[in-house]
């Protein structure tokens, strides 16, 4: 929305060009106004006759129980925000490991605070926490709300109790949401995840070979003119670029010297020297050195992967930093009926869940 | 924007301060005129009643009560504004010459966009919360609308104003 807004109040001025001349004195004395982120009581006395068939009847029923219920197993989900994360449950149903499927992802899955307060924790816990950080780190917008989407091909699965446990969380931060499962084949989930199907192996076989982040995956599997790509649209222009901007943003003279630029109009082609020029303007005022690493394009596989690990404190820190306000803004709760009348609003409109799940993505 | 600076600076305008009113003017230029855009659909129109608004605020400034949300009094003249002259228009203007009246923009400008993909009350919710600051919730108030829908509305706007521009 900040380039739109941009772009948007840009043309604004233009159009109320005529109007300044009109209210705006050319002495202008006053301050800017600055601009503007909850015994049994028992009986001593049991004859041994009424003992003895209470206990019969307990162990046919932890027999029968134990013969009808699935065995406890390891299992796997996936949970799309964006970031796109694969969950592994132990036996137990807690979070043995967690897989970044898009770049995204490799932000949540690489934080420590993702290893203290999701790995170990039972799904519902964990889901909670990592909703949480997803949100910390910008990659839930509070006003446009929440759509997520959770996947998988086990059937014992509780998605109902996760799809609960995600909707609370977020009606309790006060954010509109959409929150549903999915159950899928497993070569659709093995398609979803990106992993060979049909080779005899479980799914949390294959899960185990996947590297944890996501760079490293694609390291292995795309040529180094994708990889490049993918590094100049994570990194360059989604964090460095914006990172410049923002400086620009805060400082009057810079902006009146940056005025006539437009980012957004720059060519792709031509981005890194067209911005060369302006972070190397801007070096001259500021320190910026320390990003000048940032700005270089990988040679081949190995240099994108040690890029994108050495920048990622960096890449961390500023979405943390440029979320913050919006993190911290207190709002009221949302109440169950409101998020199901946003479902059938956008059920009316679209059809199913899944029309509008690949409407936004 | 803050609207409790402006509501300080049209206790100020009321006191005679025409710095403060070149402040509020600066302050909230774009989006009124984007707000009012929506109405007139017209920049010769437009300009006239961003003109004819800003005239009002400064008159009528002594009647704001402090300590009320100074951007719902401005957007309240201007909407009170743009429906009085649109009603004279209907009265004085066949509806054909007024239908010609609506710009066709430059092709590519956000408000052109807007304009060709967007309904009325669309780009009144697009322009509230993008330019005014107003929260989903406010603009539920506002509008008189639950705050899922203007939540979904907000949303499906949002999507056809990138696809267009996009297209653009």
């Amino acid at each position: 929305m900040g380039k739109l807004k941009r772009r948007w109040e840009k043309e604004l001025d233009q159009m109320t060009y005529s109007l300044d001349r009109e209210f705006v004195k050319k002495e202008n004395s006053s301050k800017a106004v600055e601009k503007s982120k909850p015994f049994y009581k028992r009986k001593k006395f049991i004859s041994i006759g009424s003992l003895s068939f209470a206990l019969t009847l307990i162990l046919t029923f932890v027999l029968t129980f134990s013969f009808t219920q699935p065995k406890k197993h390891e299992s796997a989900f996936v949970v799309e925000i964006n970031p796109a994360v694969v969950f592994v449950l132990n036996e137990e149903g807690e979070v043995s490991s967690l897989v970044a499927i898009n770049s995204d992802a490799d932000v949540i899955v690489s934080l420590d605070e993702t290893k203290e307060d999701v790995i170990g924790k039972s799904a519902p816990d964990a889901l909670k926490n990592y909703v949480d950080l997803v949100m910390q780190y910008g990659f839930i917008d509070k006003e446009s709300g929440a759509t997520v989407r959770i996947s998988t091909d086990d059937k014992g699965l509780d998605l109902d109790g996760f799809c609960n446990a995600i909707e609370d969380f977020l009606c309790e931060k006060g954010i509109m949401n959409v929150v549903f499962g999915k159950n899928l084949s497993t070569d659709e989930f093995c398609d979803l995840i990106g992993v060979e199907k049909g080779d005899g192996t479980s799914i949390v076989q294959k899960i185990a070979k996947m590297p944890t982040l996501y760079a490293e995956k694609i390291a292995k599997e795309q040529d180094v003119e994708v990889l490049r790509e993918e590094y100049f649209q994570t990194m360059i222009k989604s964090v460095v670029a914006e990172y410049v901007i923002s400086i620009i943003d805060r400082d009057p003279i810079l902006q009146e010297i940056f005025e006539t630029v437009s980012f957004e109009d720059i060519n792709e082609e031509n981005y890194i020297e067209a911005f060369d020029d302006i972070f190397q303007f801007m070096n001259s005022i500021i320190n910026l050195e320390w990003l000048l690493p940032m700005l270089e394009l990988p040679e081949n596989a190995e240099e994108y992967v040690k890029m994108t690990s050495n920048s990622m404190p960096f890449r961390q820190s500023y979405l943390k930093e440029k979320n913050k306000e919006e993190y911290e803004s207190q709002k009221t709760p949302v109440s169950k009926e409101s998020v199901n009348q946003y479902l059938s609003e956008i059920l009316s409109q679209y059809g199913s869940l899944d029309n509008y799940w690949n409407s936004q993505n | 924007m803050q609207k409790r600076e402006v509501g300080k600076l049209i206790v100020m305008v009321s006191n005679g301060d025409n710095n403060a009113f070149q402040d509020l003017y600066l302050q909230t230029k774009r989006g009124l005129f984007a707000f009012l855009y929506t109405y007139f659909h017209n920049r010769e129109q437009t300009e006239d009643a961003v003109h004819n608004v800003y005239l009002k605020i400064k008159i009528n400034a002594g009647a704001f009560k402090e300590d009320t949300n100074g951007v719902a009094w401005i957007l309240q003249i201007a909407k009170n504004y743009a429906l009085n002259e649109l009603k004279k228009s209907e009265r004085t203007t066949p509806i054909e010459e007024w239908h010609k009246s609506i710009d066709n923009g430059d092709r590519g400008s956000v408000t052109d966009a807007m304009e060709r993909v967007l309904s009325e009350e669309e780009q009144r919710i697009v322009t509230l919360h993008v330019l005014w600051g107003y929260k989903h919730r406010e603009i539920a108030s506002l509008i008189g609308k639950p705050l899922g829908t203007i939540t979904s509305q907000y949303k499906r706007a949002m999507e056809k104003l990138r696809k267009a521009l996009k297209e653009d």
